[in-house]
């Protein structure tokens, strides 16, 4: 975590001389998101039900180029269902693309570590996210905007109480999601 | 010789051909029949039933040691139409196993109880034995796995449950044969007469705190085992048949019998390789513990004759008519049950699949030894999933014709 930090703050001072030429925020942006969204293991066993949940995002970044914004974010998605509740914590590294200069379209990539818990069952597994989002401006130093995106994980186990219950399980999530930011 | 016996020959020459399949206790090679069982040939007619013991005994199973022995039949030979007067509970061919495991035979645990070492012989009547089966039963399993895990099991069972003598109030050794096979590969198929509680002494089916000494069990030497008999007691009928206090009376309620195994096949080390404690639950039993009677023992057809209950409740059925325990029209005959399934634990890791016990489910080992059941038990560890099932045979009800207590 440190070393990430260390490499936001450093593109943060590279690139904001770069993004201040393209009329997008100079130096760190933050973002705070809110989403419905869905999470489903993938195994033989594996209960195949894909149920609606609500989440939280939190990002931060740095701008390291007028049409590339990086950053670290963190995030958990929640349902309850007969009592039981599952959550999955995801954190990581992403990357949001902005084909064309003046449009609010972007493509989102990341990489990083999601975590499912219910209860006593535990997965942990490196995940891929990709996405697309779109920004409307708010005022000047805020946008809002809508992003669905995909996490996608795999090739880890599936544990009980640190017995393992199923091997190379995968895990899908889909985010539909509300976000403001601060460019 | 009946299906039953015709279907085991035939897979027994499926098993031969078939190498790979998963050996089942009672398939493989089939031995020539060398002789009866202690079990085979013990039923006799009588009252109202039609079939002769012959008719009865052509529905016969053949144990790996040579032995025939009774299996399943239906209440009415189908060939002649006549009754047997008793029932054996859900016909086995149904069950998604039967190819795999085929017929069972009734009383192969007690057969070589002593045998295996054990000073004393537990010999069961014939019309006790009960099968019951589920395929693709959806599994619980354990804290937010349900959610989480999708797990099926096919459950064949057959317990010795006689609800219509004093034979367990005192007695705790009954023979139970215990077929699982899951999606999540547990399974195990276990023959073994399994000690149902304290010998000599039952708990109350309406007050389970309350444990009666019901004197000395047979045998005498019968081990203590885990989960308990909970029987009906005078006390339960006069709560809520006799004087209920809103005045209903619930024979449901008060004759609920239930017997809750906690069965086990152990190595020679006494570990544990496979555990299940289903319940095998009895609605309609035609036999309650009463210490003023004799032999302790009430018949709740009984109770129909007492001018509260002519017409009430499960005597409705009756009428105003004075019926025997065992006719056929008594509404307990021990015709409704149910399974528990409950918890199926394997830890048997590192195998292998075929272990030998003695008749108790002890002394495992992986070669045969004079008077052991061969045990099969997948090479598995289920212990991250509390794996456990539902209810089966809830609704089913085995009365037919000419059946009546003693079943």
């Amino acid at each position: 975590m440190k070393l990430t930090t260390v490499a936001l703050l450093g593109l943060a001072l590279v690139a904001t001389p770069v993004a201040a030429q393209d009329g997008r925020s100079a130096g760190l942006w933050l973002d705070i998101a809110a989403a419905a969204g869905s999470a489903r293991l993938s195994c033989d066993l594996c209960e195949s039900g894909r149920d609606l949940g609500g989440s939280v995002e939190l990002a931060v970044g740095a701008w390291a180029h007028p049409r590339l914004r990086v950053g670290i974010d963190a995030g958990a998605l929640t349902r309850s269902d007969n009592n039981a509740r599952e959550t999955v914590y995801s954190s990581g590294v992403v990357a949001a693309l902005y084909p064309r200069p003046a449009s609010g379209l972007h493509l989102i990539a990341g990489l990083g570590w999601v975590g499912f818990r219910a209860e006593q069952f535990t997965y942990d597994a490196p995940r891929l996210r990709l996405g697309a989002g779109w920004d409307l401006p708010l005022t000047s130093g805020w946008v809002a905007g809508n992003r669905i995106t995909v996490d996608g994980a795999s090739f880890a186990s599936l544990q009980n109480g640190g017995a393992s219950v199923a091997e190379s399980v995968g895990l899908s999530v889909v985010r539909f999601t509300l976000y403001i930011r601060r460019r | 010789m009946k299906k039953y016996a015709l279907a085991l020959s035939l897979l027994a020459v499926v098993a031969c051909e078939t190498a790979t399949d998963p050996v089942a206790p009672f398939l493989g090679d089939q031995p020539e029949i060398v002789g009866d069982a202690v079990a085979f040939g013990i039923w006799a007619p009588s009252g109202p039933d039609t079939c002769s013991a012959a008719i009865h005994d052509q529905y016969s199973a053949v144990g790996p040691d040579g032995l025939r022995y009774p299996t399943w039949h239906p209440p009415v030979d189908p060939a002649t139409g006549c009754t047997f007067g008793h029932e054996h509970g859900r016909d086995p061919s149904g069950s998604d196993l039967f190819e795999e495991v085929g017929a069972i035979p009734f009383g192969y645990a007690n057969q070589h109880l002593q045998t295996g070492g054990f000073g004393a012989p537990r010999n069961e009547d014939h019309v006790g034995h009960k099968v019951e089966w589920e395929n693709d039963i959806q599994m619980n399993v354990g804290g937010a796995g349900a959610e989480v895990l999708d797990i099926t099991c096919d459950v064949m069972t057959k317990l010795h449950q006689g609800t219509h003598s004093p034979d367990a109030f005192t007695n705790n050794m009954h023979e139970v044969v215990y077929h699982v096979r899951c999606t999540d590969g547990t399974g195990f198929s276990a023959t073994l007469l399994t000690p149902i509680g304290v010998a000599g002494e039952m708990v109350v089916g309406c007050d389970r705190e309350i444990h009666i000494d019901a004197g000395t069990a047979n045998p005498s030497i019968s081990p203590d085992g885990g989960g308990k008999r909970a029987i009906p007691e005078a006390s339960c009928l006069q709560q809520r048949v006799i004087a209920p206090e809103d005045g209903r009376p619930r024979f449901d309620s008060a004759l609920r019998e239930s017997w809750e195994i906690s069965a086990s096949l152990r190595t020679q080390s006494n570990k544990t390789i496979a555990s299940f404690n289903p319940y095998y639950q009895v609605m309609d039993p035609s036999r309650f513990f009463d210490q003023a009677a004799d032999r302790d023992m009430a018949r709740p057809i009984d109770l129909c004759r007492l001018p509260g209950l002519v017409g009430e409740d499960r005597c409705e059925a009756v009428g105003t008519d004075s019926i025997s325990w065992d006719d056929p029209r008594s509404p307990f005959k021990g015709v409704r049950r149910f399974v528990d399934v409950n918890a199926n634990r394997v830890r048997n890791a590192d195998g292998p699949n075929i272990w030998y016990t003695n008749a108790l489910g002890r002394n495992g080992s992986t070669e045969p030894f004079p008077g052991s059941i061969r045990q099969w038990v997948a090479i598995r560890d289920n212990s991250g999933i509390d794996l456990h099932g539902g209810v089966i045979g809830r609704n089913r009800d085995y009365d037919g014709p000419g059946v009546r207590a003693p079943n």
